[in-house]
């Protein structure tokens, strides 16, 4: 057997040990390990291991994942979603289907200091519910904008998943967080515009709450002022190179670390569960690291991915074709896989095809135009039926509303997230403005 | 048996999370000083890079044993718990023996890098002071794993969780 054929034998097993319940990262290290000893022989194999796993983890840039997750529960924690649901509700919520517009605007303020969908959904989820249910909204609104707001913990960085997929294809975190803002803003305003809609076709679904004062908007506002505090001394920290986004994500947990504290929300319980489940998510997430590099290094030596590339790039599709084959698969993907195995599993064989083949731009304009796109495509995935995440966990906080209602829900914002990914693809400039405007040379 | 390792797992991946929370005190107090008082932690990152793989190793058990680690259950969603928990079975089994040859060549490693003194450019700190801790975190998943793998494969047989 040639290497490309052990290659491509190597994929198809650990497809199926995927389809019957094998850990991902146990099935990448698996497939890994002995395709890596088939083809590179068991000495180069014994002291591959040697050193893999320690040096691995022990790295400089991988020690953002776990600092940000941190900053997440600790801010969770801290009760801040409360406050953003609050401030954006006094202000939202007496339009019509403004209390879901208000779930949805306080998931992309918890996005922009958190770097996770799921935790933004479930948090967000606890706040909104209760009263989205008050104001009778109905289940499938009320559980559909927050599963999907809930991916703006993905697409408005900080972002975990753009952190590794900037590892994987070397490219620069700052430059790629600076690249998701405005479409991460561009996700939060479409899904606002799509409450309008469902709620002008269907008033009863979102009906329209309580008008509040002005001293309670004053307050509900100067309420997130940590938010704000956060966001800007982090974020801002690191879209203008101030920090490293290591550093970005350290400042972040001892600032969300001592707002917690000072709101009385941390105690020794409080903080054992913010590090023990921080600590779970970057174990899963590590483990995952660890199977991806084994198999990719198998993969480099089965040459899979650069016959690919060579394929593709002498096979005269138009690059589009291919661009938009890629999308599509990773929307079938997205039915069944999480979005940071998929990005682990493709991208080292997309991204050099992509590479390959003229898109009009730079190197470096690709991988973050490329980047945002797969972000946006992966994360569809967390909403989508049968195994969209981000549903189960909205609905298993609304027990009173059925599977089906939430997907239903769903079903408006998937198609506001198509329109948004068709316009990211025709117009590469929304992506690559902010990047441009920013440019230090 | 469950119950005495979660109480080994718990403490340790606690003490990663104490690992992590001093890395972002160190990291801060060095960009503070770098900023305000123009005196930064000189290799700073070394610490934080070291840190960092400690942590993780520390996190892995308790993952582990809480089922935590990510499937893909689609395929399977319609079988019954039995079936699910025999291939569950299958998936902590590879699990242990593969952290079991990590745990074989990891001191290997630890050695190598021992016996040629490798240390971090800046500080200087030898690089295998931190290869004790991590093989022993690395037995406790070894031993989590194994337990795992009981844990499922008695689930399949009285079809039921435990």
């Amino acid at each position: 057997m040639s290497g490309l054929e052990i290659g491509g034998v190597g994929f198809a097993v650990l497809l199926v040990m995927l389809a019957f319940r094998i850990p991902i990262g146990v099935a990448m290290l698996a497939v890994g390990i002995v395709g890596y000893g088939i083809i590179a022989g068991l000495d180069s194999l014994l002291s591959y291991l040697k050193g893999e796993m320690y040096w691995r983890y022990t790295t400089y840039d991988l020690s953002v994942v776990p600092l940000f997750i941190l900053m997440g529960n600790f801010a969770a924690k801290a009760g801040l979603s409360q406050a953003l649901f609050r401030a954006a509700n006094v202000w939202l919520g007496h339009h019509r289907g403004g209390i879901a517009m208000a779930a949805v605007g306080g998931c992309a303020g918890f996005g922009a200091i958190a770097g996770s969908s799921l935790a933004t959904a479930a948090t967000m989820g606890q706040v909104a519910l209760p009263e989205l249910k008050r104001y009778n909204y109905s289940g499938s609104l009320a559980t559909g904008c927050l599963a999907a707001g809930g991916t703006l913990g993905i697409l408005i960085p900080p972002s975990v998943v753009l952190i590794i997929y900037a590892i994987i294809v070397e490219a620069n975190i700052v430059t790629l967080f600076q690249a998701a803002f405005i479409p991460g803003i561009l996700a939060a305003l479409g899904y606002i515009l799509t409450i309008a809609i469902v709620v002008r076709i269907n008033p009863e679904a979102g009906p329209a709450g309580a008008r509040a004062s002005r001293a309670e908007k004053l307050a509900a506002v100067l309420d997130i002022w940590p938010v704000l505090a956060i966001f800007l001394l982090v974020m801002g920290g690191i879209y203008l190179g101030l920090f490293t986004p290591t550093e970005g994500a350290a400042v972040g947990v001892v600032g969300t670390f001592l707002i917690a504290v000072t709101r009385g929300k941390m105690r020794w319980a409080g903080f054992a569960d913010a590090v023990i489940g921080a600590g779970n998510t970057t174990a899963l997430i590590f483990l995952i690291l660890l199977g991806a590099a084994v198999f990719n290094a198998f993969l480099g030596f089965s040459n899979l991915p650069l016959a690919a590339a060579n394929f593709f790039k002498d096979s005269g599709f138009a690059p589009m074709t291919v661009l938009l084959s890629m999308v599509l698969l990773f929307i079938l993907l997205g039915f069944v896989m999480d979005s940071l195995s998929m990005i682990l599993l493709t991208v080292p064989i997309f991204w050099p095809i992509i590479g390959a083949l003229d898109f009009g731009m730079g190197a470096d304009d690709l991988k973050l135009w490329f980047g945002i796109i797969t972000l946006i495509v992966v994360e569809i995935g967390l909403i989508t039926p049968p195994v969209g995440l981000n549903v189960f966990v909205i609905n298993s906080l609304a027990k009173d509303v059925p599977m089906i209602e939430t997907f239903k829900g769903v079903l408006p914002f998937l198609m506001s997230d198509g329109v948004r990914v068709a316009l990211l693809i025709l117009f590469p400039t929304i992506t690559l403005i902010l990047p441009h405007l920013m440019a230090v040379d | 048996m469950g119950r005495v390792l979660f109480n080994i797992t718990r403490p340790l991946s606690l003490f990663g999370g104490f690992i992590l929370c001093a890395m972002a005190l160190l990291t801060t107090a060095s960009v503070t000083g770098r900023y305000f008082f123009d005196a930064p932690i000189n290799g700073d990152f070394e610490i934080v890079a070291i840190g960092t793989g400690v942590g993780v190793f520390a996190f892995l058990p308790h993952c582990q044993l809480m089922r935590e680690n990510v499937i893909v259950d689609f395929f399977l969603s319609g079988t019954s718990s039995r079936f699910q928990a025999f291939f569950d079975t299958i998936g902590n089994l590879i699990y242990a023996v593969i952290m079991t040859i990590m745990a074989w060549r990891l001191p290997l490693g630890g050695i190598e890098i021992y016996e040629n003194g490798q240390s971090t450019l800046i500080l200087g700190i030898p690089q295998w002071w931190t290869f004790p801790l991590a093989i022993l975190c690395l037995v406790i998943l070894v031993l989590v794993c194994f337990y795992t793998t009981v844990r499922s494969f008695t689930e399949a047989r009285l079809g039921k969780t435990l």
